[in-house]
Formats: C-alpha cells, structure tokens, sequence
C-alpha cells in the first residue's frame, strides 16, 4: 500500500472531490441546499415541523424524521425508472434514522419534519453527497442539532484505502463504506458497508472518513456563514459595530477549501480489549429469584404498539402496481443495486453549462431573467411531482 | 405509539438497562451470548435447497429456487442471484400483507450484501452458455415468528439454504438446454455470518430479543466471512461512538467464529468447492 498510488481521476488516495455546498437555494422550502461533490449534484429542502399526517404515525415524545431520498431519471447513465427503487427506500429510511439522532426532534411532539433530497445528477457517493445537503438545508431551516453531520465514504480500489470512491471507482473497486459522523459528539448515525474489508483495511478506512467528514463540516460550515453575510449585504444592515476583518479573514478561508494532506499518516490507536464495554468486571448469572422478580411483559402493549413500519410505508410511497413492475423486471433492479450507478466517462466535469446548477465561483453568463425562471419551474415540478406521489399513497 | 405505550416502553426499558448494568437479560442471558441456534434443512421438496432456522424463538424458513435466465451485459459469465425478505403477517400482529415495508426491503439489501459480497456462491459456476443461459439463483426468505433480531437470522437462513441448494445435471444438445433427472449439490465457497449488536442508552448487547430490539436506541449488524468483513449496516434512531464501532467489529469477529462452528454442526454435508 503505498501513499503515491494516484487514483484514475488523478486525485491521491485520501482526497476528496471537489465539494461545494450553498444554501437557500430554493425559496418556498423552509431550509433548502445544493451540493456539488464532484459529479454528485443534490438538492435538498426541509418542511417542517409540521403537523404530521397521517396522525397515526406521530409520535407522541418527539417529531418523526422523515427522509426522502430519490434519484432523478436522467441522474444515471440509463434511464431510471421514475419510481421509487428498494435501493431509495432503504437509503431513505438510513438517512431518516441516521438524522433522528441528530436533530432535536423532543422539541415538536407530534410533528414530522419533512426532507427531501434529490440527487440529479450521479456518480458515487450519491448518499453521502445527499447527506452533506440534508444537512446544511436542516441548519439553513433553523432547526436545532446536536452537530453538523457530515457524510461521506471510503472504500477499496485496487486493494487501496481510497477517500470518496467515484462511480467508476466504486463499480470496479472491492469495497465502500458510507458514513454519516458528527465531529463534536464523535458519533456514527449512518454506516453501511459492502464489499471485502480485512480488519486493518476496515480501521483505516473508517478513520480516513472521519478525518474526510471533518473537512465537509469546515465547508458546510462555510456555507451556512456566506449565506448570513450575503443577507447582510443585500439589506444593508447596519455592521459598523461588527469586526470587518474577521468577516473578510472568514470570506478568504472559505472561498477556498483546504485540500486534504495527502501525506498525511493515520493515528490509529490499538484498542484495549478490556476497556469494551462487552467485557463487565463481575458476571452475576441470573439466578431463580432474580427471574421471577421481573415484571410481567406488558403483551398487550406489544400488540398494540404502532411501529416504524407504519409511519415508514407513507414515507416511502409504496404502489402495488410498482412492486409488480419491480418483481418482473428484476434483472435491471439487481444491476442498479450492486452499486452507486455509474459514470463511466471521468474527464474532468467543469462543463456543466447550466446556470441554475452552475458551482459557486464560476464564471456565470448573465441570463435573461425570464429563462432563469423557466428553469425553476421546472425544478420546482420536480419537487411538487414528488409531493403529488407522496400524497396519493396517503 | 400512544402516550400509554410510550410509558410503558419507558418503564420497561429502564428495567431492561437496571438489568443490563450488571449483565443481565430479561431471558437469563448475558450482554454477548446468542440465543441457540436451531437449523432444519430440506424441508420444501419443491424448492432447491430450503431451511427453518432458529435463533431462540425467532423463526424464518428459506428457499433456494433455480430458473433458467440470462446473464447481464457487462457480465456475461455470471449467473445472478435475488434475494427477498418478507416479514409475513404470520410472524408478528404489527405486520400486514402487501408489498415489502421498508424495514423488509432492508432486510432483504442487507442480507442480499453479505450472500453477494461474500462470495457464497461462485457465480461462474452458474454459466450455462456464456452470455445467453445461466442459473438465476431466487433466494426468498419468510419471517415466520419474530422475535427479534430478525437479521441474523435471514442470513443463517439463507446461508443454510444455498448449503442445501442441489441444481438439476443439464446436457447441451443442439445449443438447447435440457434438464436431467440426477442433481448435484451447487458447491459454496465462503461461510458468512451475520452478527449484529444492539445498543441501550449506553449498554450494548449481542442477538436481542422482541423487547430488547424494540426498545433499543441503534443496532449494526456485521457479515463475516472467515477472514473479511463483507457487509455492514447501521440502524435505528441512535448513534455509535467510533471506537465503539472498532469494539463490537472485533467481538463481532469472535461471535461469528463460534457461531460459525455451531452452524457447521447442524447441517449436514456441508461441504465447500475445492475441498
């Protein structure tokens, strides 16, 4: 394993891709964001809180997370069939676990938090990328979290450790292994592997997304502060009392994402077996009497109980008639799942000639006003279809 | 969940974690034991390999169903392999017919990660004529009795299954496939397991039982082959500490060894290509 290994896209082994986050992209959204990581385009809004519906799946001590993860037809080399796959529901409802964690969702009993994301463009990473933007859309809707999460995966390619695996790099590689981390609370809310990992492999991997997440959460952070200073300027607020430099030092560090050491070498600290929490200093067998003093479990309880899988079928959009259509065309469902679809052609992608999703920084030709509008229709279609979907399986 | 459920599972759950604080189990185990494993193999004679396994009351039945098919485009030596999960209304009163929840859908990923990345079966072997026949492999796996942990489970059904798994001989005449009466056993080339490790408030515990999984905060399962990791998934509404990722991948690795053994044991003519 040698640190020079040059990956196929010219990056070394423990670079990211280019990312790029901007929030309050969309306007009707209570919070909205789109990423860039590499050829990954996301967009993502955030509703709520809001009444949940259907009631029955509110929860009485805090709001339901709910995560809508969909891929656009024309995301993939293919085309993709507009209904929800088995790959988008489980990463839908990973996303809506991962971000229960994060969110102070104790603060809206009874309410359901509503985010979308949408991937439009796709290649490797779409979870991660998707992550990145739920993220910085939640902080852009105000709603309070324990941290910024940050998400994004290592895997094998070519029997190296690689940081953030292309499509390319993922369909051919032996391995990925998506995280979501939140730095400050030092927690795993999403983790997902696939692939053949020996144990060393797996410690290093894990740890170089780790280091990976705290680089996203530097530029998310970045994001989220570029939006308040551009709303200062629009409004001309008043900063006299504000500290210029700072905000000038701020605007010069962001503008430029540090690039990840590629040197850089691993601290993985050994851990001592004894100190897990598995291994309990005095092992008290259950005997009789500690038996028998258990209360009864409350059975009726069980039966009544009211559990994810309810409130999750709404999220998800289950049809019957889609269900057939999957079962019968098993073959392309099996293809698209073995891996993040894929882009095979990785030449440098600077050429996206759209304005609405041109990156930050860019040169941008002016548009008439009038086209940038068709363009946000159409995107706002998209958003509103989704919402139609969502609602006739209610 | 009504106000009444939720006090209750408070309750219930602050029993559950007085208990586990000084290792103990509402069912009389410790924090790392598995409840028994049961494996019955061969049971659907219709279907080509087929087992009820058991992991204390929890109870799943597999079946193996072979069809002609063809191969994809970018792999035209390769047989394929689908794998369903279905928690039947039969196994629990919170489940209902109709398509697959999504908790089933993760089921059914999770465990089709952990066949295909580990390489059970030799997808090669399955090539009838290169680019135009091969075995599609079914694999469906029916929740029959859930009580928890659900995903260890599926696995060990589906593993003993494909163990079981016996294809019809074929001869080739004319560049049309025939079936034959004789059969012979499909060869595996790898013995993955499945562990997964459930997390209360700050304990964690291996195999849950129903009322340990429904009131725990997050669980990761783990597959296993004798050397590599080969599939991983992080659920439910908690969070994983990192190291507390590296701790219970390297108890994973020790249960799955011991589990390991105990599988071997229950079914019969396990045996793996090149031995």
């Amino acid at each position: 394993m040698t640190e020079e290994f040059i990956r196929p896209d010219g990056r070394g082994r423990k670079v990211l891709r280019n990312l790029t986050v901007e929030v309050g992209v969309l306007d009707r959204a209570d919070g909205s964001s789109r990423v860039h990581l590499g050829k990954n385009i996301a967009m993502a809004t955030v509703f709520g809180p809001r009444e949940m519906h259907p009631k029955h799946a509110a929860q009485s001590d805090r709001a339901v997370m709910r995560v809508n993860y969909r891929m656009a037809t024309f995301s993939v080399d293919d085309y993709k069939r507009p209904f929800p796959s088995r790959r988008e529901k489980e990463i839908s409802k990973v996303l809506s676990e991962a971000y229960d964690s994060v969110v102070l969702t104790g603060n809206w009993p009874r309410s359901v938090i509503d985010v979308h994301v949408e991937l439009f463009q796709s290649d490797g990473g779409t979870r991660t990328a998707a992550a990145i933007a739920i993220t910085a859309a939640l902080a852009d809707a105000g709603l309070p979290m324990r941290d910024l999460t940050g998400g994004i995966a290592s895997g094998l390619y070519e029997d190296h450790v690689c940081l953030d695996l292309t499509g390319h790099e993922d369909m051919k590689g032996e391995g990925d292994m998506p995280i979501l981390y939140s730095p400050a609370l030092d927690e795993v809310s999403l983790f997902q592997l696939d692939g053949k990992f020996t144990f060393d492999q797996f410690k290093e991997a894990f740890y170089t997304s780790i280091d990976g997440v705290k680089e996203i959460v530097e530029i998310i952070k970045g994001a989220l502060k570029d939006k308040y200073l551009s709303v200062r300027e629009e409004y001309g607020v008043d900063d006299s009392d504000d500290d210029e430099e700072e905000v000038q030092a701020h605007l010069e560090t962001t503008e430029e994402p540090e690039v990840i050491d590629e040197g850089r070498e691993i601290d993985i600290e050994e851990i001592d077996l004894s100190t897990s929490s598995f291994v309990v200093g005095t092992v008290k067998p259950v005997t009789e009497e500690a038996k028998t003093q258990e209360p009864p479990a409350p059975a009726a309880a069980a039966v009544e109980e009211v559990t994810e899988p309810e409130a999750e079928e709404i999220v998800e959009s289950i049809h019957v008639d889609d269900f057939e259509k999957e079962e019968s065309s098993e073959p392309e469902e099996v293809a698209s799942e073995a891996d993040d679809e894929v882009l095979v052609d990785f030449k440098e992608d600077d050429e996206i000639s759209s304005t609405w999703f041109a990156k930050p920084g860019a040169e941008l030709k002016p548009m008439p006003a009038n086209e940038t509008v068709d363009d946000e229709d159409e995107t706002e279609n998209v958003m509103r279809d989704i919402e139609y979907t969502m609602e006739d399986e209610e | 969940m009504s106000d009444f459920e939720y006090i209750v599972n408070s309750i219930e759950k602050n029993h559950i974690v007085n208990l586990l604080d000084s290792d103990r189990r509402l069912d009389g185990r410790r924090k790392n034991d598995i409840r028994d494993i049961k494996i019955e193999t061969n049971i659907i004679d219709k279907a080509n390999g087929s087992a009820i396994v058991q992991i204390g009351q929890t109870k799943v039945i597999a079946g193996v169903k072979a069809q002609f098919g063809t191969p994809w485009s970018d792999q035209p030596k390769k047989g394929s392999l689908f794998i369903g999960f279905e928690t039947t209304p039969l196994s629990a009163p919170e489940y209902r017919a109709g398509p697959p929840q999504p908790d089933a859908i993760e089921l059914a990923r999770v465990t089709d990660r952990l066949i295909r990345e580990s390489g059970v079966v030799d997808l090669e072997k399955l090539c009838i004529i290169e680019g135009e026949k091969v075995w599609q492999l079914n694999i469906d796996i029916y929740a029959l009795d859930d009580f928890g942990n659900l995903f260890d489970a599926a696995a060990l059904g589906a593993f003993a299954a494909l163990a079981t798994t016996k294809l019809p001989d074929i001869q080739i005449v004319d560049g049309e496939v025939e079936k034959l009466e004789t059969s012979s056993p499909l060869g595996l080339t790898n013995f993955p397991i499945s562990i997964t490790t459930y997390k209360i408030n700050e304990e964690l515990l291996v195999d849950a039982e129903l009322r340990e999984e429904q009131i725990s905060d997050a669980r990761i399962t783990f597959g296993l082959t004798e050397d590599h990791i080969v599939s991983g998934q992080k659920g439910g509404s908690g969070a994983f500490k990192s190291e507390e990722i590296i701790d219970i991948l390297r108890n994973s690795i020790k249960l799955a060894s011991e589990v390991r053994a105990k599988v071997s044991e229950q079914i019969p003519d396990l045996t793996f290509a090149g031995e």
